[in-house]
């Protein structure tokens, strides 16, 4: 049954050009985002995931060409305009970043830089705008929201940056909010608070959001449906807390045992071995192969597809491996 | 009231700060002015002949010595000298032109501030253009050209190609006047044609002066436009959405500005050495005109005074430019507790 | 590592200055200037103060004369030649003085006490606080012209950069294991500063000298511009401006062609300082290996 969604991405690539070189950041993605669905992108660093949200805004430099499609409610953003193109930023998708130290613009003040994004979208003066920016400082539970908002970005802790960030983002209402490691920089105690903040904020607004990590741990609290991804390729698709509780690939697999968090079964297992693929080098298998426990002939040659596992799981692997792993559990 | 509070506390350090400044350059002042009159007063040869033309007979000589004190020792000259100037302004007497060195700098020093001033709009305005257009489109052909060319402009002697201007465009093409402040007959003109020549003369010496490093500030814009493009608030400035130009001028530029302000503060003494030779080259009647008559007349009270007072226009300019600094960068403005 | 830089370093360095087209071009025009002065009765064996046939004055460039004559009737491209000797004796020579004063008194500034530092770049300070013209025609209206007036006023002038990044070179290097080590030796100040920090300052130091050559020629051209530098029969190209000033219109080649030489010559000094920069940074990549830094997106 087909769900209206909010995000369609078919086919997606995105390739980076400088002369001789030419790197394949993202290959091939597809996935579909239904209004007030939550997704969270999960993978270790140099992956693609930053790359991926920033296509999606449209925001990569000259040097990146991008291939495939993106729909917005059925309208194809690669076909539009810049400027056209431009209106959707901020208004209907909005990012945060991940380093809320570099993120904010050293001259100005907090509020002028939230008021900043309500001006452009929704042409209020000057004062009005201050004020809609504090209010939605005091939603994002800045202290003193009336005073931050005067001050400037390096007389706040990591923390409030990243809350003035949020706020930013929130400003015109969106209806996605790409939030890319919005807690990695930041001080362990401060990083529950942002989630917990996001997540409220996300269920209040009824916003739909792609949360990208690393940290597999972060992933329950606030997503829906997970992807996993590996070497600029999506490799496990589903519902979040049946891919944790069961993983099928075994990349996730391994990103999930080897987490001292997640796997409660006594010690968790050693890292993996090696490293992922140099993205100036693809090869034609699956880019997995090298590293996998369960790799077969095939693996090496053939490019894995999505394999459909049921309730609305999907794994690229070759292999059966990934279907009898669906039904064995590794957390409880 | 909290905010009050932390209002009132800024501005106490800050006012704190600017005495403090006030204070070095002052002391600065006193010891620039202490090195020109020692570094004259070294030199070989009878101080008298510092202070009074040299073809008079003994007894004159040594009358006009007692009166200006030169038999004293010269730590009480120093003094003297000194306090005439700090508490008065007062340089002494021309030798060659037999009035206060004071008034002689009084009608200089205007006409050497309108072409400097001038001289370092167009440089900026030149190299903000410039900047901005190759931080823009790095890697465009035209980069190897801008670069090649700035640096030939910077390479070229600043008095020669003031006569090249001269031989070009005013000689050959006769489009503007070979030199001077104004057309002789100026002052009967109505106002608006009196401004258009004013205006007119000054299109050379101003294209003389402020052309030398306009390429070099803008290589150092662009450098630091670049860096400032790639920062992470810029990409945020981008995906709230803002329009390419409103990117690049509130948020990138008014960053990348920041280093280039530091060297407003370092083209203060470049602007006035070049105004020496811009001011001989277009009969400019300025300071660096009257130190080159000083120095052929040997008229050191003149000399003393234009250098000394070079010297603390560079400071004043650079305490300007720091100021300007703090100002505009709010992390400094409002974390400094002294800076030395 | 006390002093001696590997050969293989030693060759890196000249494939990168050679590699880089600007700093080649410096090199070669720098080369070719300096034998032009040292060979330049070889080229041009007249004597450039002999007058000239009455015929010959105040002509274009022609074949005979390939940059014209002057009032006199003397060949200009034979004084550019000759005067081209002049310049570059007093670029490199006040260069050198300016270095040497400045090493000496930075070196003094970064080993030395405290106090001595803070006196000596008080003092640095205070000088440069003069725009340099100022303060070298105050110190040229003391005495009456010559070069040597200009060779020591160019070079009491120039020092103070010099000391500030030689100042600035040795505080960093105070601190590297090799100078703890050889302190921990016992060996002397003095030697120290000689044998272990000098060597790797020189790098800095001939940068700072080779780009201060330019502005010292542009300088010194200035002086004998006013009349106020070398004096007749050594004359230099600013001199040469100054006599074709007169004729600007009518005899244009007379001021050009000199003031052409002197930017080729600072151009080629400052082509030449850049690529020893940029060539003596161990961070420069020999090019076609700089692309890989392109592509640091974030995740």
């Amino acid at each position: 049954m087909p769900v209206s969604s909010l995000l369609a991405v078919e086919d997606l690539s995105v390739r980076f050009t400088a002369g001789a070189v030419s790197i394949e950041a993202v290959r091939s993605i597809n996935f579909r985002l239904a209004p007030g669905e939550c997704l969270a992108l999960v993978g270790e660093s140099g992956c693609g995931k930053s790359v991926t949200a920033l296509a999606l805004l449209g925001l990569l430099p000259d040097y990146a060409t991008i291939t495939g499609k993106v729909f917005w409610r059925e309208r194809e953003l690669n076909a539009l305009s810049p400027d056209e193109r431009r209106a959707y930023r901020g208004r209907r998708m909005a990012m945060v970043f991940q380093e809320p130290a570099s993120s904010l613009n050293p001259v100005y003040t907090a509020g002028e830089q939230v008021a900043e994004a309500i001006r452009l979208h929704r042409r209020l003066p000057r004062r009005e705008a201050m004020a809609q920016a504090i209010a939605l400082l005091e939603e994002v539970r800045v202290p003193d929201a009336a005073q931050k908002a005067h001050s400037y970005p390096h007389q706040l802790s990591g923390g409030m940056r990243q809350r003035v960030l949020l706020a930013a983002a929130l400003a015109c209402e969106p209806e996605l909010l790409l939030a890319d490691e919005p807690t990695t920089a930041l001080d362990v105690t401060v990083q529950k608070q942002i989630l917990d903040l996001l997540s409220q904020l996300q269920r209040k607004r009824r916003m739909a959001m792609i949360f990208i990590t690393h940290d597999l741990a972060l992933v329950p609290q606030l997503a829906d449906r997970m992807a996993v991804m590996y070497a600029g390729s999506l490799v496990e698709f589903g519902p979040a807390a049946a891919v944790i509780a069961a993983p099928a690939h075994p990349y996730t697999r391994a990103l999930v045992t080897t987490h001292p968090e997640l796997w409660v079964g006594g010690e968790p297992l050693p890292e993996l071995p090696g490293l992922p693929p140099d993205p100036s080098q693809r090869s034609e298998g699956c880019p997995f192969a090298p590293r996998c426990q369960h790799v077969q002939p095939v693996c090496q040659t053939r490019f894995p597809p999505p394999v459909p596992l049921g309730e609305g799981r999907w794994a690229a692997c070759l292999t059966s491996v990934a279907g009898s792993l669906v039904r064995r559990r590794v957390v409880p | 009231m909290p905010i009050g509070m932390s209002l009132l506390r800024k501005s106490y350090r800050m006012t704190v700060y600017l005495i403090r400044r006030l204070l070095s350059s002052f002391l600065l002042v006193i010891a620039l002015l202490s090195v020109v009159f020692f570094v004259i007063h070294a030199a070989p040869g009878d101080p008298l002949d510092l202070y009074a033309d040299s073809d008079l007979d003994a007894s004159q000589r040594d009358l006009i010595r007692q009166r200006l004190g030169l038999d004293l020792p010269v730590w009480q000259q120093y003094i003297h000298w000194l306090a005439a100037v700090l508490w008065h302004g007062d340089f002494g007497t021309s030798l060659r032109q037999h009035r206060p060195v004071r008034e002689i700098l009084q009608e200089a020093i205007p006409n050497t501030l309108l072409l400097t001033v001038a001289a370092f709009v167009l440089h900026f305005l030149i190299a903000i253009v410039a900047g901005v257009l190759l931080a823009r489109h790095r890697g465009h052909p035209w980069e190897r050209t801008a670069t090649v060319s700035g640096l030939a402009v910077y390479s070229l002697p600043n008095f020669w190609l003031g006569l090249m201007l001269i031989l070009l465009f005013s000689r050959q093409l006769g489009w503007f006047p070979t030199g001077g402040m104004m057309s002789l007959d100026a002052e009967y003109l109505p106002w608006p044609r009196y401004l258009l020549d004013r205006l007119h003369h000054m299109v050379l010496p101003v294209l003389m002066l402020g052309m030398g490093s306009a390429m070099a500030t803008a290589r150092y814009l662009r450098n630091s436009l670049s860096e400032v493009l790639e920062q992470d608030y810029v990409l945020a400035a981008r995906a709230k959405g803002l329009p390419e130009r409103t990117v690049l001028v509130k948020h990138a530029l008014r960053n990348g500005l920041l280093p280039v302000i530091t060297l407003i503060g370092l083209s203060f003494p470049f602007l006035l050495g070049g105004a020496v030779a811009t001011e001989v080259i277009f009969a400019w009647p300025g300071m660096g005109r009257v130190t080159i008559d000083a120095i052929w007349a040997r008229d050191y009270p003149v000399i003393m005074a234009t250098t000394a007072l070079a010297a603390v226009m560079v400071v004043v300019g650079n305490l300007l430019a720091d100021l300007l600094y703090g100002w505009a960068d709010p992390r400094v403005r409002l974390t400094t507790k002294d800076v030395p | 590592m006390n002093g001696t830089i590997k050969p293989s370093a030693r060759l890196r360095f000249w494939r990168v200055l050679w590699a880089d087209r600007s700093a080649r071009a410096g090199l070669i025009l720098v080369l070719a200037l300096v034998l032009c002065a040292v060979l330049a009765d070889v080229f041009a064996p007249m004597d450039p103060s002999a007058l000239g046939s009455a015929a010959a004055r105040m002509q274009g460039p022609s074949r005979d004369h390939p940059l014209g004559t002057d009032l006199l009737g003397r060949d200009v491209l034979v004084r550019l030649i000759h005067a081209s000797r002049v310049s570059l004796t007093i670029g490199w020579v006040s260069v050198v003085v300016a270095v040497l004063c400045g090493s000496f008194i930075g070196l003094a500034a970064g080993l030395g006490p405290p106090a001595v530092d803070k006196i000596l770049m008080g003092v640095t300070d205070l000088f440069l606080a003069f725009p340099r013209v100022f303060l070298v025609l105050l110190l040229v209206s003391l005495t009456a012209p010559s070069l040597l007036l200009v060779l020591l006023v160019l070079g009491l002038t120039g020092w103070m950069s010099v000391a500030r990044l030689v100042r600035a070179e040795v505080l960093s290097l105070k601190e590297r294991d090799y100078i703890l080590a050889a302190r921990g030796l016992g060996i002397s100040e003095f030697r120290l500063a000689v044998r272990h920090l000098l060597p790797n300052v020189l790098p800095t130091i001939v940068v700072a000298a080779t780009l201060r050559i330019g502005s010292t020629i542009l300088l010194e051209s200035f002086l004998s511009f006013l009349g106020l530098g070398t004096q007749e029969p050594a004359v230099s190209w600013g001199t040469m401006i100054e006599q074709g000033r007169p004729f600007l219109l009518e005899g244009w080649w007379l001021a050009t062609f000199p003031g052409l030489a002197i930017t080729l010559t600072v151009i080629g000094y400052n082509l030449l300082g850049d690529g020893l920069r940029e060539a003596m940074d161990p961070r420069t990549v020999v090019a076609g290996q700089r692309h890989a830094r392109v592509f640091t997106t974030r995740s």
